[in-house]
Parts: C-alpha cells; structure tokens; sequence
C-alpha cells in the first residue's frame, strides 16, 4: 500500500477534484458568471446614469456582484458534497481536515477569480471606465482580483458548511458571511474604484494590505477550526 | 466630587460576596445570587440617569442634547465587554473539550506571556511592539485558561455551561449595542443634521451587532446540541476576532473623507456621573448574563432527552 499524501498535497487533490468538476460542468461557471452580470447590469440602473458617477460606483458593483456569486457557488461547492454525504467519505477516508478547507478554498478562489476576470472587461465597457496606466495598473487590478477572491472565498468556504446543515441554510450563509467579509468587500471595491477613478494620494497600496491581513487572517483562523466543524456535521 | 471608581468597587465586592455565599451556603441564595448584583446595578441606574439629567453640568458645546452621553456611552462601552465575554465563553468552551490539558496550556500561556513581556521591555522599536503584542495576548489566554480551569475545578464548568454563558452574553451584547445604535441616530440628528453620519465608530459598531445577530441565528437554526455548541462557539470567536479590521477598514474609508471629530474633554463632575452610569450598566448586563445563563442551561436540561428507564427483565 503506498503511503498516504501529505496534508499540502491532499490540499492539492480536493482543490483539482473540485475544478475538475466545474471542467466537466462548465455550464457552472457560465450560469455564476451571467448571475454576476445581471447584477453588474442592476446595479447601474439603480446609480445615475452619467459616465462620472458610473466610474466611482464601477469598482463597488463588480465586488457587489463577485460576493452574492460568490455565495451561488458556495452552495453548489457543497451541494456535490453533501449528495451521497461525499464529505464524511472525503474525512474518512482519511483526508485532513484542513486540506478539505484549503482544497475547497483553494477551488473557490480560482472560480470567483475566473468569474472576476470574465466579468472585468464588461464592467469597463458598461461603466466606462477603462483602467489608465498601462501594464502597471492591470498588475495592480490582477494582484487584487486574485486577492479579493481568496478573502471572500476562505470565510464562504467555512460558512457555507455550518449552514448546507442548518435550517433555512439560504437565509444564514449571507447573515454569517455579509457583515463578516465588510473588510474585504470595502478594500477590494475601494481599491478597484481609485484604480478606474485615478489614485490622486497613493491609497492602493493600502487597501491592498488591508484586504491582505484579512485574507491571512481567515486563511489561517478558519482553516485551524474547519476540524472541529466537519467532524459535528 | 468623589471618585467614581467607589460605586464599582463596592459593587464588585457585593459580588465576590454574593458568589462566595452561594458556593457556601446553598439553598435559596444559589439560585438567585444575581438578583443581588442586579438590584444594586438598578439603584445605581435610577441615581446616575437621574443625575445625569438633572445634576450634572449642562455640555458647553451641545448644552441638553450632551447628556444622552450618559447613557450612549455606557451602552457602548458594556455592549463591547459583553461581546467580549461571550468570546470569552465561546473559547472558553473550546477549552473545555479537553480541560484535562488545561494545566499544560496554561504552563505553555503563561511562561510565553512572561518571555513576551520581558523581550518587550528589554528590546526596542517595533521588536518591543511585536514582543509586546504578543506578549499581552498569551498573558490574556493565561488568565482565560486560569478562570477556566479554576471555574472547572470549583464550580463544575464544562463545555456546555461555558456555551450558555456565551449565548447570554450575546444577548446582553445584542440588546445593548441596539440600543447604543438606535442612540447613535437620536444623538447625531441635532448635533450633525443627519440621524446617521457613517462614524466610523458607529459603523463599526454596527456591523458587529450585524454578526452577532448572525451568530445568533445561527444558534437558533441548528438543532442537534453538541454541534450547535461547537459550531456557535467557533462563529463567535471569529466573529469578535473580525472586529478591529472592521473597524480598521471603515476608519480608513471614513478618514479619506475628513470626518469631523469630537473633542473628548469632560468636566471631572461629568466623568463621575458617566462612571456611575457605566457602573449602573455593568452590573445591569451582569444580572442580565447571569439570569440569561442560568435559563440556558436549564433550557438545554429540559430539551435533554430523558434518561433511558431500569433495564427489567424481558416478559417471557
């Protein structure tokens, strides 16, 4: 018998399980992305319609509508897990908690940044606003698209478990998720805006470490209690 | 204008005294002890909201609209120490799992406090910040683990009590920061023109009811008791550990728009009736938590199932 994986590689596997999935079913990622762009589309119709005010709000919908996807995929993140009660199988077998966390994690953020990345050129076109700077400034939207997703999808990835099991499971993921992940929807969309709306007194880099601290934060704080929650469901 | 600092320290000893008489003497008062604390909190509320209306100095700049101080304040200040105790209780609960580690941790806590702290005052620049930090976290997780293990040792906590402990705190919290917020609109209409100015104090504070309100929920959404008590305690202590990057966050959002600030300079007759006044809610919410921790636990007595009856011997 060979010798069982150690806990980064057993990471690893559930993180490529997990987008093998989203491969084989790209209709997934299609159906978030075109959730996200109808809420892109919303949010404009609710903000004025000039070209100024677009731009200052361009960097706040595409968050808005990076996070409500965000919550969409975490169900079906679990969905696949909790038919045939796939989890305990996965922790039985025995993969590592952690490495479940951080497997699942690992997927999400890819998802949401793809989802991020799909939906950038929409949201310069419908909000005109283009990102002036040239490469430099796609590196700084690159580094915080990458960012936001990893912040918004350690916390999703932990609360959508405790809820796929409680009650009225819709309604509690956003309750616990929302007021959570204010820091990192208000650096990522603050950062994003000065990006489109020029960055008159050098703040990206501060939204920047911030969204970074927090996404270390809960990378760390969550993966160390995702045990103690898989083993109680 | 005496201290302010007498009617806590009263206080305080009414309740060591309270707690030791229902250790010792059993009977009526180990049931009701909390009402003790509470009827003290309750005169003192009367006195400092009475004089705080009517006694104290009218304020300079904002003349009767300042004296909603006396109670805006308190509520912030002992909805966060009651937001504070429910983590408190929630790790506390984790803790409690295996409480027959506690002496190692609290060996581990308490020799890496006292290492922190003597780098922190032998070194320098942001050595000694980092040193400091650390070293006043691990003193911190030293005197929690100490409470812990003591409470487990003379008063039978476990896990679970730990947990009901954290559910009342919570609620204590909830209430409170409700009404610091509902305050906070009342207090900013005449004084800024708007009932609410997105401070980043109140802000924060706002969205910490919010997930706090989500924990809650959540509490009330699962059914099976030991998982609701892992999985709460768990949302509890990641929730009050989100606070000051919240609050980081929402300053910084704030100070790019240059916020006015208010001066905190008090007359040192308005500093005794605004102790008093946060003396009064102390005790309140202690009477509140201990009453609330008291109907969790027998909440979850009664939802217990029953034993299972005598085993008899099967009717041939």
């Amino acid at each position: 018998m060979s010798a069982r994986p150690g806990v980064i590689r057993q990471a690893l596997m559930v993180a490529q399980k997990d987008l093998l999935i989203e491969v084989r079913s790209p209709s997934r990622v299609v159906g978030l992305f075109f959730f996200a762009l109808a809420l892109v589309v919303l949010i404009a119709f609710t903000a004025d319609a000039s070209p100024g005010v677009l731009r200052k709000t361009a960097g706040g919908a595409l968050w808005l509508g990076l996070l409500l996807a965000s919550t969409r995929a975490l169900d079906l993140s679990y969905a696949v897990e909790t038919d045939n009660d796939a989890l305990s199988g996965l922790v039985l077998w025995p993969v590592h908690p952690a490495a479940v966390f951080y497997g699942k994690a690992i997927a999400n953020t890819a998802v949401l940044a793809l989802v991020g990345t799909l939906l950038t050129p929409l949201v310069v076109a419908l909000y005109s606003a283009p990102i002036p700077g040239g490469w430099p400034a796609w590196g700084q939207y690159a580094v915080i698209l990458g960012l936001g997703s990893a912040a918004l999808a350690a916390p999703g990835t932990f609360y959508a478990l405790l809820t796929t099991r409680a009650r009225a499971s819709s309604v509690m993921l956003p309750l616990l998720m929302f007021p959570l992940v204010v820091p990192a929807l208000l650096s990522a969309s603050r950062a994003t805006t000065l990006l489109m709306d020029g960055d008159g007194m050098g703040e990206v880099p501060g939204w920047v470490s911030l969204l970074l601290a927090f996404g270390l934060l809960h990378w760390s704080l969550e993966g160390l209690f995702y045990g103690s929650i898989v083993e109680d469901s | 204008m005496p201290s302010g600092y007498i009617p806590g320290a009263l206080g305080l000893a009414l309740f060591v005294v309270l707690v030791a008489a229902a250790k010792l003497a059993g009977g009526k008062v180990r049931d009701n002890w909390e009402h003790g604390i509470g009827l003290y909190g309750l005169g003192l509320f009367l006195w400092g909201q009475y004089s705080g209306l009517f006694v104290a100095p009218r304020e300079a700049m904002m003349g009767d609209v300042g004296r909603i101080l006396y109670v805006h304040v308190p509520a912030a200040w002992i909805s966060m120490m009651a937001f504070t105790w429910a983590f408190a209780g929630s790790f506390g609960s984790l803790m409690l799992q295996a409480p027959q580690q506690l002496p190692k941790i609290l060996g581990a806590t308490g020799a890496g406090g006292a290492l922190g702290i003597a780098a922190a005052v032998a070194l320098d620049g942001t050595p000694r910040k980092l040193a400091a930090f650390f070293g006043v976290l691990l003193v911190l997780a030293f005197l929690e683990c100490l409470v812990l293990y003591l409470g487990h040792r003379f008063f039978g906590w476990d896990a679970d009590s730990a947990d009901h402990f954290a559910e009342s705190s919570t609620e204590t919290g909830i209430v409170l920061g409700l009404l610091l917020l509902f305050l906070g609109a009342v207090f900013a209409k005449p004084t800024w023109g708007t009932y609410w100015t997105w401070d980043p104090r109140l802000t924060a504070s706002a969205i910490m009811v919010l997930t706090f309100v989500g924990v809650s929920l959540l509490r009330a959404t699962v059914s099976d008791p030991d998982t609701r008590r892992s999985w709460v305690s768990v949302a509890t202590v990641i929730a009050y550990i989100n606070i000051p990057i919240t609050y980081m966050a929402v300053k910084w959002w704030r100070t790019m728009h240059q916020l006015q600030s208010t001066p905190n300079t008090l007359d040192s007759d308005m500093t005794f009736w605004l102790r008093v006044n946060a003396w009064a809610f102390l005790f309140l919410a202690m009477w509140f938590v201990a009453r609330g921790w008291r109907i969790a636990a027998a909440r979850a007595a009664a939802e217990a199932p029953p034993p299972l009856p005598p085993a008899r011997e099967v009717a041939r």
